[in-house]
């Protein structure tokens, strides 16, 4: 437990930083009157409401003890640098190769698996995949980093 | 009778070889991903949605329909021999599923929530049968002002409703809001929040967004969840049959709670999952012996269990009829529907008879279809839950990668669902629920326009929203809904608690759920 609630402060705090952001971008496009609204109108209304939310969330957090914020890091930041990977490599070393390093980089963070399995597993389902997508469903996508 | 004219052309339509291959296609992948935990029906219909661009809309909403309500079968199946919900209306299931399969009686459970999926399933679609054209009537009075809103109370009640903090939920909706006015603006053809970037002229892909937040925000969670039983218990044929008192006792739960289902799955903001928890309520407060609950009773089992199935079915009543829909689940399919250029709303009837009527009669052929899946092919769903995890979720999340990137052959998209993906985390570990910003991001665009189309015609008078009495009623409704969570939430905090939506059921583990 921490001392104030600091989940919903930074919660709170997102919000507002988003909000308050929409807002003035969206000044840049016309807001136009009511009765004809311009491309500015929403963003700008939506930006203030959910500033004044971030608000509501954020100010009462301050006189209340909280959770602590523990995102797990390993798991999250595995699979979402497997995902970069992927769209960085594709194009350049092919279905096959590519899907192999993803599904390596993403099993890292499995619970109980040896480097061996790791290994296997992404020759598998870097197979399964050909046979299902480009095989099997004909998707044009550059297999080989010679292909195209 | 009209009503049987229109039941005549949907079976014609129905039964069609492509149609029925798709309803089967569907309901299988239905089972499977409620059958898995960790990923629900809402990931696999995006997850469906780039390969329905390529085939007929009946069939297309015809499969994403059978993965929606084939997966509120198959979810019960990991609730009762795992004790992890398969999706969040199943979590109820847990509570005297898992212990019946501890006292040897998993078969008996299994059979027993097929039988009330089933009744509920079909309950659901009667409802559809009975009230749609009722309520298309109605709809066709609607203006932009009624929709609008119509649309805000929705998006109000499901963000406070559910589960989480009823503050956090509207932020979450507003954010969704925002994010759909990424794009091109259609009125204008301004670019809006485009950062001079040509792929952002269409927006963020409704793919990307409902894959990155329900599918790779998932996945990490669920990654650290050890499983830790494997199933054991053989499930025989036989021992599924039920005893005649167990059928007995089933027999009232299982109406209740298809009723329950059918009511709330056509409300806005409620769904099989509130249904399921309310039904479960009422059947241990209508019990003769209550302490039965939460030790294997098996009225705590039939009744949610029929009622999340009727939900399920029902909740395709506003979004077909009026074109509103009541769940972010729902959503996708009105995007799916959107993306084939038909126009969801009380004209979908009149302008497409045959996928509409269609559409239901392939509920009831996907319902049986999904019995007989889900009794005799109960080995099937068993030997894919003891596949650990760990080989299971890169699998799981290649194939969301093919999905984003096969819809615009674009990397970008993929960065775009890596990015969502992170966000999509880290505002769930800052416990803000991630089905409104769907449901917000979805609905933007029509509600910008209602709202746009409702001031030109009143004038720029903002009073038009209150001087329509339809509209006026739904503002009623939707103000009713604020004060009373304004009151809740100012309640908890005089208390110097954190506020909490309706469902914040402490005893079962429904992390970062679905909420449909």
């Amino acid at each position: 437990m921490t001392n104030k609630d600091y989940r919903d402060i930074l919660g709170g705090l997102l919000m507002i930083a988003v909000g308050l952001f929409a807002a003035i971008y969206a000044q840049r496009y016309d807001a136009g009157t009511l009765q004809r609204m311009g491309p500015g109108f929403f963003p700008i209304a939506l930006g203030i409401i959910l500033a004044a939310l971030g608000l509501i969330i954020m100010i009462p957090a301050f006189f209340r003890k909280g959770e602590k914020i523990a995102p797990n890091w390993r798991c999250i930041g595995w699979v979402t640098l497997s995902v970069v990977v992927f769209g960085a490599l594709l194009n350049s070393l092919g279905l096959i190769i590519t899907t192999a390093i993803m599904t390596f980089i993403s099993s890292i963070p499995g619970v109980g698996m040896t480097m061996k399995s790791r290994v296997v597993l992404s020759i598998c389902i870097a197979a399964i995949t050909y046979l299902i997508f480009s095989f099997g469903l004909g998707m044009i996508i550059p297999v080989w980093p010679w292909s195209y | 009778m009209e009503l049987l004219d229109s039941l005549l052309l949907g079976f014609q339509s129905a039964i069609r070889p492509t149609i029925l291959m798709y309803c089967f296609f569907g309901v299988f992948l239905g089972t499977v991903v409620g059958v898995l935990p960790g990923i629900g029906p809402l990931a696999a219909i995006s997850l469906l949605l780039p390969i329905t661009y390529h085939i007929e809309p009946t069939a297309a909403i015809v499969m994403l329909a059978g993965v929606y309500y084939g997966a509120e079968y198959g979810g019960s199946t990991a609730s009762i021999l795992l004790n992890l919900p398969g999706t969040a209306a199943n979590a109820v299931t847990c509570l005297d599923g898992h212990p019946m399969a501890k006292n040897g009686r998993a078969g008996v459970a299994l059979f027993i929530v097929t039988v009330a999926s089933l009744f509920g399933g079909m309950s659901g679609v009667l409802a559809m049968i009975l009230f749609s054209p009722a309520i298309v009537e109605i709809g066709l009075s609607f203006g932009p002002a009624e929709y609008f809103s119509l649309m805000v109370l929705g998006l109000v009640a499901a963000s406070t409703i559910s589960m989480g903090s009823p503050v956090k939920g509207l932020a979450m909706v507003v954010f969704g809001l925002l994010l759909g006015t990424v794009g091109t603006d259609i009125n204008s053809g301004v670019p809006r929040f485009d950062f001079d970037l040509p792929e952002m002229m269409d927006g963020i892909s409704m793919v990307a967004l409902a894959m990155g937040l329900f599918g790779i925000s998932e996945i990490a969670n669920s990654i650290p969840l050890s499983r830790g039983s494997k199933i054991t218990e053989k499930i025989t044929l036989r021992s599924m049959l039920p005893s005649a008192k167990d059928y007995k006792d089933s027999a009232m739960p299982i109406v209740r709670g298809s009723l329950l289902g059918c009511f709330f799955g056509a409300l806005p903001g409620t769904g099989a999952s509130v249904a399921s928890f309310v039904s479960y309520a009422v059947e241990k407060r209508v019990a003769k012996d209550p302490s039965i609950f939460g030790r294997g009773a098996i009225q705590g089992v039939s009744a949610p269990e029929a009622s999340n199935n009727a939900a399920a079915q029902t909740a395709f009543i506003p979004t077909l009829t009026l074109g509103i829909p009541g769940s972010a689940t729902m959503a996708l399919m009105l995007g799916a529907l959107i993306i084939h250029g038909i126009q969801p709303g009380p004209m979908l009837m009149a302008e497409h008879p045959e996928m509409f009527w269609g559409l239901i009669i392939s509920f009831l052929i996907g319902n049986i279809i999904l019995v007989i899946l889900n009794i005799p092919l109960i080995g099937i769903w068993v030997s894919l839950l003891n596949i650990p995890y760990r080989f299971l979720y890169p699998a799981m999340l290649v194939f969301i990668m093919m999905g984003v990137y096969s819809v615009n052959n674009s990397t970008f998209d993929v960065f775009v669902i890596a990015l969502i993906g992170l966000i999509g985390y880290l505002l769930a570990a800052l416990e803000f629920e991630p089905a409104p910003l769907l449901l917000g991001f979805i609905l933007g665009p029509l509600m910008e326009e209602n709202l746009r189309r409702a001031l030109l015609l009143s004038r720029g008078d903002m009073m038009t929203f209150i001087d329509r009495p339809i509209s006026m009623w739904i503002l009623v409704l939707t103000a009713a809904i604020l004060i009373w969570t304004i009151v809740s939430v100012i309640r908890s905090l005089a208390q110097n608690k954190k506020p909490e939506g309706e469902l914040h059921e402490d005893n079962v583990s429904v992390k970062n759920a679905e909420i449909d």
